[in-house]
């Protein structure tokens, strides 16, 4: 290469700096999507009247409707009136009660039917159990909104369930709208993390350690007890407080599976919202964010304590799941996970199973396509306020394509930034997975009340469109993901590569799309289906962004007809399955198993 | 130093690589200090050592993969400050070759051509065509790298890195990976292809003996400075230090106290047995920066083992046979002297007793302690 030919030089003086260009523009985007609007919120929640305060928050803390019998405690009433009511195990009535309490019970179901999941994937070999073990990856792509109009189409009073109980003669019983409802939502939700997370460690666990401790004089159930469990329960720990954290930030099953009386933070905020009591929506929402990253926190504490990985040099066999004799040690685990399989059964495939036959079906009870035909009605009789399905689908596409061409270039570009080595790289790392643990509320809100209402500037009014603030929280939201397939490919590639190619004359930007994309591109695509499936599902920021414009999409034209009308649902319902299991094969065939990146 | 003074460049013409002073600190650890040398255009220069010693390091300041902590690179005199690898008209190959996985064999080596034109007007094709036979893997191009022994990936890897006619090949451990066979028969092409070419390289190893087999001159570093640099006769016969005499090839190192220092001999009353004297040739003046060598002075020399005599009687040693390696070609016999251990070539059968000896010019005084 002559340094001094013209015809590259200005070429190459954009290439040498293209990844810096991208990093920069990286960070302004994170600004801009992210850190300016959550500051915003911050502001509004602290800044009342133009003063810095905690009245607020004070406020939340001592209001009862809030925090039950602590904030009787924080307002002064005696311990001994208040006690009683605090030992209890009533439902709380206070809403941050309440939502820490069907986060628990959540959490409890969804281990009790992850657990079996991975011990069923982890020990015994068997027809589609490969299959079953990507479907586990299932619940990041499904948006809540769609389980909950699978339950509402399993529990109506014409649904599978009760028609099936009616049959037997039993029945009906009345689920919707009940604490269990949300719960079992939840589980279906959560339980298929908690096997994941825990099938990880039981793959790990080393075969050899096991036969140790039996050639040692350890019986079978022994040797789980000292040498499996322990590798096991840290993995549970953090399934269950996943599951813990995600069901405590819950909003959109809530929202259609709940009534007045089930009321969780993030529903509440949304309602704050809707009365334009913005800042104490948004003090409503840090408390939660405050909640969550403290839990977090101290799991992650907890976890730097246990770090015991040993990845197995090689894992436990797996058996047959027909059993090889019939003796009693044989019979009884199989029969339990055939119990198991059946309520399985119930729990995550009737749902959807029942979405696709309410959809077709009428009222009576007859076949009809009339719900896909309302679906392609561009103009829907009554008011103009009404939502409309075409638009909704429109929009939803829309917004998932413009989401993409935003959150892959930077997560990519976000991805070679955490993998190089150099000093503060932990830092970066916070800084850029961040939107990971925040609320697409509290992005939403902050969308709403920052750009979309208009920043002050300089005298001019900045306003951006409600479309470009609901791409801006989509993408903020899917972009870790594209972090999470692409960043451990770059990770394991032999650093020489790129080196290689640099000697040779390649920029820093070229070597990357030359030779370090084209051998990760499994992960890029995969990453991109996450961001579309992410994108087509989110709820909770595009419903505070949508609200009052033309924007809605899909999940929340779900939302609105829910209540009206469960066979329109259904029927979009069934679209956005269709769109999100699309995107899931993607994700399985080209690296959602990706060295079981911690998803 | 006769050797290199006569590479020793015109004032004018700045040398292809140039290092002064350059360290390299990874927070707490120096991987290299103090390291100063010169390459001269067409010359093929080794940095040999143990391992951790600093050479991949040293190789990485060159390419601009690291940056000097202090000290200053150059390449054709320009300072290399904040150039980037692909500005500086390098080649590298890597110990594991680091082929591209996704690309065959043709467009691996067409890759550097992407950003240079092909030298002498040639089109790309004619070029890597060209490569294909100099490296002697014509009919390959479409295999896929993974497809290749490593012999043959080795290979591609130096075409590749040859495409473009850079101006400085840098090697680090190309050899390491292959057997012995078939690294002393890759050597040699290797030396071939470079005088061919005429292409400075710069050659990384940690095998001693390859280093003084293929190399111009060779840089022996320790702990990440320079012990030495020298032609490979220089480094072999006349080691600057008590680490090189040893580093390089099998030697004996003996220290002792100068009895008298006449025209041409030292007489040396041996640190080992205080009653032996023995007798060896003067060193040229000047070789020891404090001075000429005077009585009463503790020096370091050294014999290499085929220089050892076995039944000899000059400077006589009196040792016995601890234990005996066969070797093919000759038998290599370790000696307790003294409870020093010494290695010698010859025929013996262990315990056996036995009186070395050796010639005073086989000799070389490596330093004054
Ligand atoms: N990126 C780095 N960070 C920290 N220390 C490093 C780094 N690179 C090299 N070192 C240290 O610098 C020293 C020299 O390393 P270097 O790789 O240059 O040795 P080497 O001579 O090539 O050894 P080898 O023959 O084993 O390849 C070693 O102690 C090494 O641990
Ligand atoms: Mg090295």
């Amino acid at each position: 290469m002559s340094p001094s030919d013209p015809r590259r030089t200005v070429r190459d003086r954009i290439e040498r700096r293209a990844l810096a260009v991208l990093a920069v523009v990286t960070t302004l985007l994170l600004v801009g999507m992210f850190y300016y609007p959550v500051g915003a919120v911050f502001r509004e929640a602290f800044i009342v009247d133009g003063r810095a305060t905690l009245g607020l928050f004070l406020e939340f803390l001592r209001d009862p409707f809030y925090f039950g019998d602590l904030a009787r405690l924080l307002r002064g009433d005696p311990l001994r009136e208040v006690l009683p009511s605090l030992l209890s195990f009533e439902r709380p009535s206070s809403i941050v009660g309440f939502t820490a309490y069907q986060a628990f019970l959540s959490t409890i179901l969804s281990v009790i039917l992850g657990v079996p999941l991975a011990y069923l994937l982890a020990r015994y070999e068997f027809r589609g159990r490969r299959t079953l073990r990507s479907l586990t990856i299932v619940p990041f792509v499904l948006p809540s909104i769609l389980v909950a109009v699978g339950f509402r189409a399993t529990f109506s009073t014409n649904g599978p369930v009760n028609t099936a109980l009616g049959f037997f003669g039993l029945g009906p019983v009345e689920l919707l709208f009940t604490l269990e409802a949300i719960v079992i939502a939840h589980a279906f939700y959560n339980a298929p993390l908690v096997a994941r997370v825990t099938l990880a460690a039981w793959e790990s666990v080393d075969a050899s350690a096991i036969e140790t401790a039996r050639s040692l004089g350890a019986g079978p159930f022994r040797a789980f007890r000292d040498v499996v469990a322990p590798q096991l329960y840290p993995s549970v720990l953090m399934g269950a407080t996943l599951t813990f954290v995600f069901t405590f930030g819950t909003f959109p099953i809530v929202l259609a599976l709940g009534d007045a009386s089930l009321m969780t933070v993030e529903v509440r905020v949304f309602r704050l919202v809707e009365r334009f009591d913005y800042a104490e929506a948004a003090a409503l929402a840090i408390i939660e964010l405050a909640i969550s990253l403290t839990i977090l926190y101290g799991y992650l504490r907890y976890e730097a304590k246990q770090t015991m990985q040993s990845r197995g040099a090689r894992p436990l066999p797996r058996r047959p799941l027909r059993p090889p004799a019939l003796t009693a040690r044989e019979l009884v685990p199989r029969i339990g996970l055939g119990v198991y399989s059946v309520v399985a059964f119930v729990l995550f495939v009737v749902p959807m199973v029942s979405l696709v036959i309410a959809s077709l079906t009428t009222d009576g009870g007859s076949w009809t396509l009339d719900n896909y035909r309302f679906l392609l009605e561009r103009q829907v009789e009554g008011a103009a306020f009404q939502v409309q399905p075409w638009p909704a689908i429109r929009n939803s596409l829309l917004f998932g394509v413009a989401t993409l061409a935003v959150a892959l270039p930077m997560g990519i570009t976000v991805s070679v930034l955490t993998t190089r080595r150099y000093r503060g790289r932990k830092v970066v790392d916070v800084i850029a997975m961040a939107p990971l643990a925040v609320s697409g509320l509290i992005v939403g809100l902050g969308l709403l009340r920052g750009p979309v209402f208009g920043i002050e500037f300089g005298g001019y009014r900045l306003i951006i469109g409600g479309a470009i603030a609901i791409v801006a929280a989509h993408a903020v939201a899917a972009y870790p993901f594209v972090v999470r397939t692409v960043a451990p490919g770059l990770q394991n590639l032999d650093p020489r590569l790129v080196e290689s190619a640099r000697s040779l004359g390649a920029s820093r930007a070229r070597a990357l799309v030359d030779i370090e994309l084209p051998l990760v591109w499994p992960g890029v695509v995969a990453g991109a289906a996450f961001v579309f499936a992410i994108s087509i599902g989110e709820f909770s920021a595009t419903v505070l962004l949508a609200t009052g414009t033309d924007q809605f999409t899909m999940p929340i034209a779900i939302e609105r007809f829910i209540g009206r009308r469960l066979g329109p649902a259904t029927a979009m319902g069934v679209v956005l399955l269709v769109v999100t299991s699309l995107s899931f094969i993607v994700i399985d065939r080209l690296g959602g198993e990706q060295r079981n990146g911690g998803l | 130093m006769a050797d290199s003074d006569e590479r020793r460049l015109s004032a004018d013409q700045s040398p292809a690589i140039s290092l002064d002073g350059v360290t390299r600190t990874y927070g707490a650890t120096t991987a290299v200090e103090e390291v100063s040398f010169a390459v001269s255009e067409g010359e093929f220069f080794t940095l040999v050592g143990p391992s951790g010693c600093g050479k991949t390091t040293t190789l990485r300041l060159v390419g601009g993969f690291e940056q000097p902590t202090d000290g200053t690179v150059q390449l054709s005199g320009e300072e290399m400050v904040g150039v980037p690898p692909e500005e500086r008209d390098i080649g590298i190959v890597f110990q594991n070759y680091a082929l591209f996985p996704h690309m065959n064999v043709r467009e691996n080596i067409a890759y550097g051509l992407n950003f240079t034109d092909p030298p002498d007007g040639q089109t790309k094709a004619e070029r890597v065509e060209e490569l294909l036979s100099l490296v002697d893997l014509e009919g390959m191009g479409k295999r896929d790298p993974d497809n290749l022994s490593g012999g043959q990936q080795q290979r591609v890897a130096l075409a590749r890195a040859l495409a473009p006619g850079p101006s400085v090949l840098l090697l680090d451990e190309p050899m390491s990976a292959l057997d012995a066979e078939l690294r002393e028969r890759l050597r040699v092409e290797l030396k071939d292809i470079q005088q061919t070419l005429g292409v400075t390289t710069l050659y990384v190893t940690h095998d001693q003996e390859e280093a003084l087999a293929i190399s111009d001159r060779v840089a022996v570093m320790r702990d990440g400075r320079i012990e030495q640099i020298g032609t490979p006769r220089e480094i072999y016969h006349q080691p600057a230090t008590r680490f090189v005499a040893e580093f390089i090839g099998d030697n004996n190192v003996f220290d002792g106290e100068l009895v008298t220092v006449q025209e041409e001999t030292l007489t040396v009353r041996l640190d080992g047995n205080r009653s032996t004297v023995v007798e060896i040739e003067r060193p040229e003046q000047g070789t020891f920066s404090a001075g000429p060598l005077q009585t009463g002075d503790h020096i370091l020399f050294c014999i290499r083992p085929e220089s050892l005599l076995v039944d000899h009687g000059e400077n006589a040693l009196e040792a016995t046979v601890e234990s005996t390696e066969f070797l093919g070609g000759t038998t290599r016999i370790q000696l307790d002297w003294n409870g020093r251990t010494l290695l010698v070539h010859g025929d013996k059968t262990v315990g056996e007793q036995t009186t070395i000896g050796f010639d005073p010019a086989a000799a070389h005084v490596i330093e004054r302690l």
